[in-house]
């Protein structure tokens, strides 16, 4: 195999691995914070419903967690092995915060072991709750911290790069690069608005099913106020990113808005087609692209003129920017009109055809998580560590790649059908009703502790 | 402006979701309201 064979299997395995991870890690990031919250709300209103609701989200949790685990250690192997010369380089300055994200998941996962096998055992139940936070901190400082390093990539600081060597290397100022604030806060609350949908997506799909019981309802309202606040959320953080990206990274916002010259009043280019560098078909708000990127509808917007041709991001990622921002659109719409719904009373929110868009809307936030990370990972190309090594320079040479390839995806595969068949038979086996029933004859016979939640 | 926006904005927007997600949560009374009736 040569050595660009190797580059070319180094990348199908490195977005292979990130694509199937990144499914597992935003449920294993978002998730323990709908738990508590649904935890503590059925503290509060002393509801056992929702306490329910907590108990049968960790136990799915669960399953997720193993999932990511042993992809998230597939993804740390692969960094050194299939990216040996970008390790080599950047992990004298970026090492910090991915051995903190190991901690975060040490601190998580210590916590969870301890949450999951201490129900019922405490009187007081908020005691119980209290150790959830460890678990809902170190899920999303596990996100903080990888993110970070990506965001490094994108915008490298805190050394001086002499003669091909790095010197005067400051990890903090590594970690805080300029692109930090608005990756990490964006793939924050991006993973609570996909868990909430995806959670709302079950909730809704029991009740299309037949089964009218309110502990779904309750879980369809929660989750759908949940993804809807979050959702308004990465909204708002993704016009800030627009910001950040005309400021670091300009060839980046220009190749996903087809932006070829730069100029004033620049409006934003929704679908289309390009055709040679004529953009047919296209929606196009006006001054939209200068209000994005400067807050400003006459600022002037940099274009791809600007940046030498080999230094252009492949321009199919409009359609990952549009598909991205497309569904999570529709989900403040769906989730917005939901919640307006319930309150106004109005019926068709309790219609079949609404109840499908909401159990759409779980597999389509993902897909809008999937848009979004090829977005920021295509757009950043062809570097890997921005204005410094581009993503050949970096691989491996090893003749091997395409072998640990069909490897990986055999074990992805393997683990992704695994994972929905546990996650089935233990829903499956175990219905709310049944629970519920259960938990009422424990709670009348006195032998289940915490029987009042406040 | 844009400094703001870009540095300190995203995690005030981010710890803020949270905040207003614990405090709207409990605010459920609307769960289990039946939809109107349909005018006859």
């Amino acid at each position: 195999m040569g050595n660009e064979e190797s580059v070319f299997f180094s990348r199908v395995l490195t977005e292979l691995t990130l694509s199937f991870h990144i499914i597992y890690a935003t449920i294993g990031v978002g998730v323990p914070l709908m738990i508590m919250i649904a935890q503590w709300v059925g503290i509060k209103k002393n509801d056992e419903h929702y306490i329910l609701l907590a108990r049968r989200w960790a136990r799915g949790f669960v399953i997720t967690v193993a999932v990511g685990v042993v992809t998230g250690t597939a993804i740390g192997m692969q960094l050194s092995l299939l990216w040996p010369n970008f390790m080599e380089l950047a992990g004298q300055v970026i090492a910090l915060p991915l051995f903190m994200e190991t901690f975060a998941f040490f601190f998580e996962a210590i916590f969870l072991g301890i949450y999951l096998y201490t129900w019922d055992r405490f009187d007081n139940q908020k005691k119980h709750l209290l150790l959830l936070v460890p678990v809902a901190l170190g899920a999303s400082f596990s996100a903080v911290f990888i993110t970070i390093v990506n965001a490094f990539m994108n915008a490298p600081q805190g050394f001086d790069l002499v003669d091909g060597e790095l010197v005067n290397i400051q990890p903090l100022v590594a970690m805080f690069n300029p692109a930090m604030p608005t990756k990490v806060a964006h793939v924050v609350i991006t993973a609570y608005m996909t868990s909430a949908f995806i959670l709302a997506a079950i909730a809704a799909f029991r009740l299309l099913k037949g089964s009218d019981h309110v502990y779904h309802k309750k879980a369809l309202f929660l989750t759908m106020k949940l993804g809807l606040i979050f959702s308004i959320g990465a909204a708002i953080i993704g016009d800030f990113s627009g910001k950040y990206l005309a400021e670091y990274q300009p060839e980046k916002l220009a190749a996903a808005e087809w932006h070829f010259e730069t100029e004033g009043e620049a409006p934003l280019m929704l679908y289309g087609v390009l055709d040679g560098q004529e953009v047919k078909y296209a929606i196009t708000i006006p001054y939209a692209l200068s209000i994005l990127a400067h807050s400003d509808p006459t600022a002037e917007v940099i274009g791809l003129n600007e940046f030498p041709e080999d230094e252009i991001p492949p321009l199919y990622i409009h359609y990952l920017f549009d598909t991205m921002v497309t569904i999570g659109m529709l989900m403040i719409m769906v989730s917005g009109l939901y919640w307006l719904g319930k309150h106004m009373r109005w019926r068709f929110i309790h219609s079949r055809w609404y109840r499908w868009l909401i159990v759409a809307g779980g597999p389509l936030t993902v897909i809008a998580i999937e848009a979004g990370w090829w977005y920021a990972e295509v757009g950043r190309q062809p570097w890997i560590l921005r204005d410094i090594m581009k993503v050949p320079e970096a691989a491996t040479t090893s003749g091997h790649v395409d072998t640990m390839l069909y490897l990986f995806a055999t074990l992805y595969l393997i683990l992704g059908v695994g994972s929905v068949v546990v996650l089935r038979r233990m829903f499956r086996k175990n219905p709310v009703e049944r629970e519920i029933a259960d938990r009422e004859a424990e709670v009348r016979e006195g032998t289940r502790k915490g029987g009042d939640h406040r | 402006m844009d400094e703001f926006l870009m540095f300190y904005a995203p995690f005030i927007v981010l710890i803020g979701a949270i905040f207003l997600a614990f405090i709207v949560a409990p605010m459920d009374g609307a769960a289990t309201r039946p939809p109107k009736e349909k005018k006859k």
